[in-house]
């Protein structure tokens, strides 16, 4: 089956960037749609199709722009929860793989880049990489887009003109077209109730501070999602060092909140990591949600210094392979609920028997 | 779009439209209504039925057709300008709430009721903004936020660069254009090409100058294409 050939470990679950403590990984993607299409909400179906083609034959010749061999998953080929696959990673997002007809993504086995193919806008070129590089992940897509540019500036080319740059389906997009999010864990700042005055300071920066999966996704295991809101106006050095700047803040902001814990939240810190730990230890059935919330705080007592085993890498790879998708990925077949709530237990508790509590949680 | 002027009096807008199709060739006329009018009743007006396509019409439906006189026409083209159903207006019955006390209810107006009706042509409301190529209104693209292609970016240009001074940073572009890359590359293929004829010349030189056995110069030509060819152009 095709998606066992992408990485079990994609590129932002391993070591690299900075801020690694706190930034999971970073993302950036340039929205860019053909100039004499519509846009995929109204496009008829076959212009749907020969935009993947297309866009999958110039991939095909652009070889050497991406980073690495593109794998191909046209939808139509893949039932709903492989595609849900794709989305516990974070190659695509929730808009596309409830679509089928016409939608794609060409991906890097370790997802450096996903080009997602007719999701809101004809084409999205994204990277995500792991810790704060947005300006590494930026240079993987920018090189991809010269390269598609050049290829179709002879076959119609992207809609661009002079007054609102790239032209994107939502005119939230237009200009650059270009999205900037980082993945950040705040948990200390969740337990000292400072995450709302954190969102408004975003705001007040032109940010979001969004859920898990972006725009309207709920919180799971204390992992938000910073991005810019402002795409035209400004070009992208200063979208990318604003994005910078602003996720750096927040870091501080989270470390002091941590350093914070140990005096003023100390038992309340402690029974949350002491359960979650238990949890992850002795869980026979555990549901995602759950899981995630129990990881997110075996994470803070590995950065609180209280706990030691398992890398941060393992962690972000825990996090998408007890994702009810990817769960039947990794066993190559589909499974029941209750099957897959005892299968991830057992995953989980061969990772966190490792785990050993330092002389500083007893404290 | 400005709205179009009578092509006889050249002063009042234009409210009676009407194509003529005569083999393959359309021509359009657009009138405002007492022009219309009075062209009717003045120097009468070439059939509306073009002879050459409603021959194949049953001689009943023809003369039926014949038999309306062209103002009658007019008349019912006013009034089907005037009651089209007007989206702007009150929305339809699916947007009504789901209890019939409401429609029965006195102050509720009816689900297709047409305000243009009750309003002098002056203050009638203006027709939908539309797209000319998908047909997206300005309307829908507010409600749903998403425009339907590129040229709605151009048919909305007055009312989107508003919006884009409130929800982005400024409404003009700033950053990359394609264009930066086409010139980049084209740039790259120029010094390609002058490095290669460089080359050329030089190697010709060379084999000019040993042929003349004038090694001194052989030999700084040799150093001399050392160093172009070692000349790097690429991406």
């Amino acid at each position: 089956m095709l998606l066992t050939h992408f990485d079990k470990t994609a590129r932002w679950m391993r070591r690299g960037g900075r801020e690694g403590d706190v930034v999971l990984s970073s993302r950036v993607r340039l929205a860019r749609n053909f100039r004499r299409a519509h846009f995929p909400h109204l496009a008829p179906t076959q212009d749907l199709l020969s935009i993947r083609t297309r866009t999958l034959a110039a991939l095909e010749t652009l070889a050497e722009a991406a980073p690495a061999a593109l794998l191909v998953v046209p939808f139509e080929k893949f039932t709903p929860w492989e595609r849900q696959s794709l989305l516990d990673r974070h190659f695509t997002s929730r808009g596309h793989i409830k679509e089928e007809l016409g939608r794609a993504i060409a991906a890097t086995g370790d997802g450096a880049l996903c080009v997602l193919i007719n999701e809101e806008d004809h084409l999205r070129l994204q990277s995500l990489l792991p810790g704060l590089q947005f300006d590494a992940a930026y240079a993987v897509v920018d090189k991809m887009d010269d390269a598609l540019e050049a290829h179709f500036d002879t076959r119609g080319g992207f809609a661009f003109e002079a007054q609102f740059g790239y032209l994107t389906a939502c005119p939230t997009n237009a200009g650059t077209g270009l999205r900037a999010s980082a993945m950040l864990h705040l948990p200390a700042l969740e337990i000292v109730e400072k995450l709302e005055k954190t969102r408004k300071w975003a705001a007040s920066r032109g940010l979001d501070l969004r859920g898990t999966f972006g725009e309207d996704s709920k919180v799971w295991g204390h992992l938000h999602q910073l991005s810019n809101r402002a795409t035209l106006g400004l070009d992208e050095t200063e979208i990318l060092l604003e994005m910078d700047a602003a996720t750096r803040e927040i870091c501080e902001l989270e470390r002091a909140a941590r350093a914070q814990l140990p005096h003023k939240n100390a038992v309340e810190t402690r029974d949350h990591i002491g359960r979650a730990f238990g949890l992850l230890r002795h869980a026979r059935i555990i549901s995602c949600r759950e899981a995630t919330e129990a990881l997110s705080f075996v994470r803070l007592g590995h950065e609180m210094g209280w706990m030691k085993g398992l890398s941060r890498q393992r962690f972000n790879e825990l996090l998408v392979w007890i994702r009810p998708a990817y769960l039947q990925v990794l066993h190559g077949r589909s499974l029941a609920g209750a099957e897959r709530e005892a299968l991830r237990a057992n995953l989980l508790r061969q990772h966190i028997a490792r785990v050993k509590l330092e002389a500083a949680f007893e404290e | 779009m400005p709205h179009p002027i009578c092509e006889i009096c050249g002063e009042r807008p234009a409210i009676v439209f009407l194509t003529q199709m005569v083999d393959d060739t359309t021509t359009k006329h657009h009138f405002c209504e007492r022009c219309a009018r009075a062209k009717v009743k003045g120097e009468g007006w070439p059939s509306l039925l073009n002879p050459q396509w409603d021959d194949d019409l049953p001689d009943e439906v023809r003369a039926a057709l014949e038999a309306v006189p062209l103002e009658d026409i007019i008349r019912e083209l006013f009034d089907t300008e005037t009651t089209a159903p007007n989206p702007n207006a009150f929305g339809d019955a699916f947007d009504a709430p789901d209890d019939f006390e409401a429609f029965d209810s006195p102050f509720s107006p009816p689900a297709d009721l047409d305000l243009n009706e009750f309003l002098l042509p002056s203050h009638r409301a203006e027709p939908a903004l539309r797209c000319p190529r998908c047909g997206t209104t300005w309307d829908t693209l507010q409600r749903e936020g998403r425009a339907g292609c590129a040229a709605c970016y151009g048919a909305f240009r007055d009312q989107l660069g508003d919006i884009m001074n409130t929800v982005q940073r400024g409404e003009t572009h700033l950053g990359k254009s394609p264009r930066a890359a086409q010139k980049r590359t084209r740039r790259l293929g120029q010094l390609r090409k002058r490095r290669d004829s460089q080359l050329e010349m030089l190697r010709n030189r060379l084999q000019e100058a040993v042929a003349q056995e004038k090694y001194e110069d052989a030999a700084q030509l040799r150093d001399k294409i050392k160093i172009v060819s070692g000349t790097v152009v690429s991406d």
